[in-house]
């Protein structure tokens, strides 16, 4: 009985031309309803084509969906869920499906065997990306990538179960029904929009009733389990380690819909049994590519599940005793007789047989054997084994993957009664008992291995790659007779149905060239995924603003008021500069801000550095061993400048850390590295020092910090920070640190730290005041001409004062690069110190950290730029060091710039070329202090 | 100079879909509480007799006096209260003084609550988690997207989420995309 709703007619189209299909209709059925046989052009020799299967095996049919401009290609018509308004267009038609120019490749064909591509196009070789590539891919490729922005949305989920059941045929069905009556967790997953497999096209009782009501009646009692979930149009595409699966649902096929188009699940299941049925193989004969040509199984299903009527006169040919139906005439090869060839322009007219008879036909059916399911089973490096008697691979038993059993077709049985019985048994070995299963039919399955017709003339085997039996015996004699090779020189099994029709005929093939069995001549296995999964789908919803976190800062709301522009740093967003009426550029919001703040007072939030909390008795010994330099030692109410090295002795990263009490530390980090330091500690922490009373929290968003710089930065904070608290050089002197309260009561961290070089604090507040309190500094900042000041102003400020920063701690230095060596303890060790004393890292001639000005000041200085010895050749070879960090300094009206050079801190005042290789240009510099702006720190003293 | 107001992320939100509640809770602090090297019998036994229950096991929070606590690592637990003190931290350590340490972690986290009938299959496309087998009373730190979370259950259909203050509006956004693909 047919499962289309004639009652339901949907509008659709195929290049352009109007057709009526039902609901319950495939697209590939709708067609075939519509006596469209020509849907494609395969893809070497641009062949005509039509369908050939009724699921994902299909090799053919593959189709655009077109929706407003927006393409998706390559979409099997035997998978896509027939909806009003569907608009369809052919591919690999040049110009049309109808009339295609390069159907002449077919005329060629004897140039175009395998491997042709790595015997032609040698020469002239210029032409080879210009000419040949491009022709090639025109004629070759498959479907058309939309070059509009797609349109839908997609999701990820995670599931969990007991067992996941793969297939939703008589074996699947029965194994959900046995193991959810058993009140397990099941997920019963099926590709089909309409679960049930061959029962669904296969007319046979079961316990009295039909095939398909069974299955109906089934999934009724199945939706009634609420330990049940049923996972129809779900295509488990990929079995992953720890029994994870990966599953593709597609909820619709409609472009543009409203939800998500597809999900991508994540299926974490304790079992999974592979009920995925099999699918049956073609026999090659000659010309056997032509539209008409179906498989058997395949012609059965268009006829009793969508009702197609065939006609009166199909033809069946078969190796096995496999089911008849409608076929009026029965070539089977078991009796020496066989189908040698074909005939039918842009469709099958007639069969020849071996015999010599010409019987004419529209329709053909194919049945050459049986290829179980059994991808899954491969997907961690299992190889299935041949069975002789079914001629075909089966799973084998004792190297399937932990937790996975395999059941019905897909294990090579094929009777529905073989199905219930495996379901039952697999579900009992599970601890689901069950009692007597249904009474199906039992006949097993019959068959003679019959594989090719040896012949001149082409006969297909992989009908998506357009590879012939010929080019396989070919291969064999060029002495490409390993399956993998033979896979690779003619690229069978290698389109999108990863071989599902062609691989096992392929092997026979090549097999009989090499006079071995197809066992001694070897299998492929299967990868993931099992059926080709969109890009979009692996994307999820992890595109656009959602492609990555984005973590915003205390005073973005502020910051945005005020014309902020923002970097990214990190997942941070961060006020770059903050550009004012009448400004020109960057350049100069920037440079006003470096100005206010070194004549005036500037605020920058700084709240995206890292913070740690370090408590413990042990918090300063902790310290001790991470930090190069001593912090056991510092009083409580005083910060302290800390580096830190990799355990091979490479800088890692700086910052300052503050002893707040005798437990109590809190450690800054740069922002970027936020998270590898805490990282880095908890290792310490947890297997270095166990015995260590400490313990690590990450506070950097609980607590919003501004720096408040420049020589009026104590009048400001004084308006701020609440009387009781003395705040002058005196009370609170550089580096200094402290608990105070700010506008009238509310708790407050205050830090004398300075990376600008200036007068300088930092005022941190629980984040939740962070808002209100950048308001509040910049109001009172009000008569000081007060500034916000963005990244930019500060990376010039912290080169003019010659701080490292990123660009310096840059996975290559040490503390003796960056002119920190005597700030190495002696008293004490730390992690890392042992390697960076490494010969090649402490050598005299080594690099040193220095600054760079231009011999003539109006010229402009590189990062990146390469110093070389003025008068040595400008190569690789006499390379001396490079430049780190430039910047323009408004408060010297020239540029700056930091870097590494060669036994640097003894070569002050010398000159050197800074050679630009990208920009092909160089300068004269000047080697001098790093510290441009108050080598001798008084303005951060005052 | 004026008071300074505060404000937290998802302050007053609150939205109704088909099946799923979702909102903002507030007046609480949390605190994390690190527990001192020799110190774990004295100060579960202090902590029981503050707050009146046991500390939790790995992967739970227990119901307290006045809020909630949860086990977040080896010898470190999460203390939420339904206080208005933003010295928590400065409150546990005297009371705790010797046993564990405490850090404010309110400002950290942003905090909703999801319940509703529909609010597993929403959470099943956000969040790895196995969340409708778990007993309430379970709480773990997981992923939701490419967002850090902690998920606490605290009825059959009901949970507290919190997300990292600074990503919040991302977490949102992400989470009213996921709800408006299925409800």
């Amino acid at each position: 009985m047919s499962l289309v709703d004639n009652s339901k007619p949907l509008n659709f189209s195929f290049d352009g031309k109007s057709f009526k299909g039902f609901e319950g209709d495939t697209l590939a059925s709708a067609l075939l309803r519509n006596n469209v046989r020509l849907v494609g052009r395969s893809f070497k020799y641009h062949r005509p084509r039509g369908i050939i299967g009724a699921g994902s095996e299909e090799p053919n049919a593959l189709a655009e969906i077109h929706q407003d401009g927006v393409i998706e290609p390559n979409r099997r018509a035997t998978m896509i869920k027939l909806f009003d308004g569907l608009a369809v267009k052919s591919q690999n038609g040049s110009p049309s499906l109808n009339f295609d120019i390069l159907a002449i490749n077919d005329l060629v064909s004897p140039f175009l065997s395998a491997g042709f591509y790595y015997k032609t196009f040698m020469w002239p070789r210029v032409f080879w990306e210009k000419v040949y590539e491009p022709a090639i891919r025109r004629a070759a490729g498959l479907g058309r990538l939309s070059t509009n922005p797609d349109p839908d949305s997609y999701d990820k989920g995670f599931l969990h179960c007991d067992t996941l059941i793969i297939g939703a045929g008589a074996a699947g069905l029965q194994a959900a029904l046995i193991a959810g009556r058993a009140g397990a967790r099941v997920i019963l997953a099926d590709e089909d929009f309409q679960m049930g497999g061959r029962l669904l096209s296969d007319p046979q009782l079961i316990d009295g009733i039909c095939g398909q009501g069974w299955a109906e009646q089934t999934i009724a009692e199945l939706h009634t389990l609420p330990n049940v979930r049923l996972l129809p149009r779900t295509t488990v595409y990929g079995q992953y380690d720890h029994g994870i699966y990966g599953a593709l649902e597609t909820r619709t096929d409609k472009i543009g819909a409203p939800g998500a188009r597809q999900v991508l699940w994540r299926i974490y299941s304790q079992n999974a049994i592979l009920a995925a049925g099999a699918i049956e193989r073609p026999i090659a004969f000659a010309n056997n590519d032509r539209p008409g040509i179906m498989l058997a199984s395949a012609m059965r299903t268009y006829e009793n599940r969508f009702g197609i009527d065939f006609g009166d006169y199909p033809v069946l040919t078969n190796n096995n005793s496999t089911k008849r139906n409608h076929a009026a005439s029965r070539i089977d090869t078991r009796d020496a007789q066989w189908v040698s060839d074909t005939r039918g322009r842009k469709g099958l007219n007639s069969v020849s047989l071996n015999s010599g008879q010409n019987i004419e036909t529209d329709w053909l059916g194919v049945s050459g054997g049986w290829n179980p399911n059994l991808h899954l089973t491969c997907h961690k490096r299992s190889r299935p084994k041949w069975d002789e008697t079914k001629a075909c691979f089966v799973p084998d038993i004792n190297t399937l993957p932990e937790n996975m059993q395999v059941i019905g077709a897909a294990n090579g049985e094929f009777s529905t009664y073989e199905a219930f019985a495996s379901a039952k048994s697999a579900c009992a070995s599970l601890g689901h008992k069950s009692g007597k299963p249904p009474k199906a039919e039992d006949t097993p399955l019959s068959i003679n291995a019959f594989w090719h017709v040896k012949g001149k003339k082409r006969a297909w085997v992989d009908f998506q790659n357009d590879v012939t039996s010929k080019d396989i015996t070919l291969a064999h004699q060029e002495g490409f007779s390993s399956v993998e090779h033979v896979k690779r020189y003619t690229t069978l099994g290698m389109a999108t149905d990863q071989g599902r029709t062609s691989n096992v005929v392929g092997l026979a093939i090549l097999a009989d060239a090499r006079g071995q069995s197809i066992p001694e001549t070897g299998t492929t296995i299967f990868r993931p995924p099992y059926a080709p999964v969109p890009i979009g789908a692996f994307a999820g919803p992890h595109k656009g603003q959602h492609f990555k976190q984005t973590r915003l800062t205390p005073s973005h709301k502020y910051a945005a008021e005020q014309g902020a522009a923002f970097v990214e740093t990190g997942y941070w967003k961060r006020a770059q500069w903050f550009a004012r009426n009448g400004e020109q550029g960057w350049r100069d919001s920037v440079d006003r801000e470096v100005i206010t703040t070194r004549s005036s007072v500037g605020i920058c939030d700084v709240s995206t550095l890292g913070k740690i909390d370090v408590q413990g008795r042990d918090a300063g010994a902790f310290l001790n061993k991470v930090y190069v330099n001593s912090f056991k030692l510092l009083k409580p109410g005083k910060c302290r400048y800390g580096l830190m090295l990799r355990e091979d002795g490479i800088a890692m990263d700086d910052g300052t850390s503050a002893r707040f009490s005798d437990t109590h530390y809190v450690m800054t980090t740069t922002t970027a590295n936020a998270g590898l330091v805490y990282r880095h500690l908890e290792f310490a922490r947890q297997c270095l020092f166990p015995d260590m009373d400490v313990h690590l929290i990450s506070t950097t968003e609980q607590w919003a910090q501004y720096s408040v710089a420049g020589p009026n930065a104590r009048k400001l904070l004084q308006k701020i920070v609440d009387q009781e608290y003395d705040i002058s050089n005196e009370a609170f002197p550089y580096m200094a640190c402290g608990k105070v309260t700010v506008c009238g009561g509310t708790r407050a961290r205050l830090f004398r730290l300075s990376f600008s070089g200036e007068l300088a604090y930092e005022i941190a507040v629980p984040t939740r005041y962070g808002d209100a309190l950048i308001r509040a500094i910049l109001e009172a900042g009000e008569e000081f001409g007060a500034c916000m000041y963005g990244t930019e102003a500060l990376g010039v400020m912290r080169i003019e004062k010659g701080h490292a920063a990123g660009n310096e701690l840059n996975g290559t230095t040490t503390a003796l690069h960056l002119g920190l060596g005597g700030f190495v303890s002696k008293k004490k060790d730390c992690i890392g110190k042992v390697l960076s004393q490494r010969e090649g890292l402490v050598a005299e001639d080594g690099l040193r950290l220095v600054g760079f000005i231009a011999v003539d000041s109006k010229d402009q200085i590189t990062n990146g730029a390469h110093f070389i010895n003025i008068g040595d050749p400008k190569d690789a070879a006499h390379d001396q060091g490079y430049m780190s960090s430039v910047a323009y300094s408004p408060e010297l009206g020239h540029y700056v710039g930091l870097g590494f050079i060669k036994g640097g801190d003894k070569r002050k005042g010398e000159e050197v070329m800074a050679v630009d290789f990208v920009r092909d240009n160089h300068i004269n510099v000047r080697i001098v202090s790093p510290h441009f702006v108050d080598p001798d720190g008084d303005r951060l003293r005052v | 100079m004026s008071k300074l107001k505060p404000n937290t992320p998802f302050d007053g939100y609150a939205r109704e879909f088909d099946g799923l509640n979702i909102s903002h809770p507030s007046g609480f602090e949390i605190a994390s509480l690190a527990v001192a090297n020799g110190e774990y019998k004295a100060f579960a036994k202090s902590f029981k007799k503050t707050y009146g229950n046991t500390l939790p096991e790995p992967g739970t929070w227990n119901e307290l006096k006045n809020g909630k606590t949860l086990w977040t690592g080896q010898n470190q637990y999460f203390l939420l209260q339904y206080v208005e003190d933003d010295r928590l931290d400065e409150t546990l350590a005297g009371k705790f003084d010797g046993e564990a340490y405490a850090t404010l972690q309110t400002d950290g986290w942003a905090a909703l609550d999801v319940s509703g009938e529909r609010v597993h299959e929403v959470l099943e496309r956000f969040v790895p988690l196995d969340l409708r087998s778990k007993e309430v009373g379970f709480g773990a730190r997981t992923t939701a997207h490419h967002m850090s979370v902690i998920v606490l259950k605290t009825d059959n259909d009901a949970y507290h989420l919190f997300t990292p203050a600074s990503s919040s509006a991302g977490f949102l956004d992400a989470f009213e995309h996921v709800i408006g693909n299925i409800l």
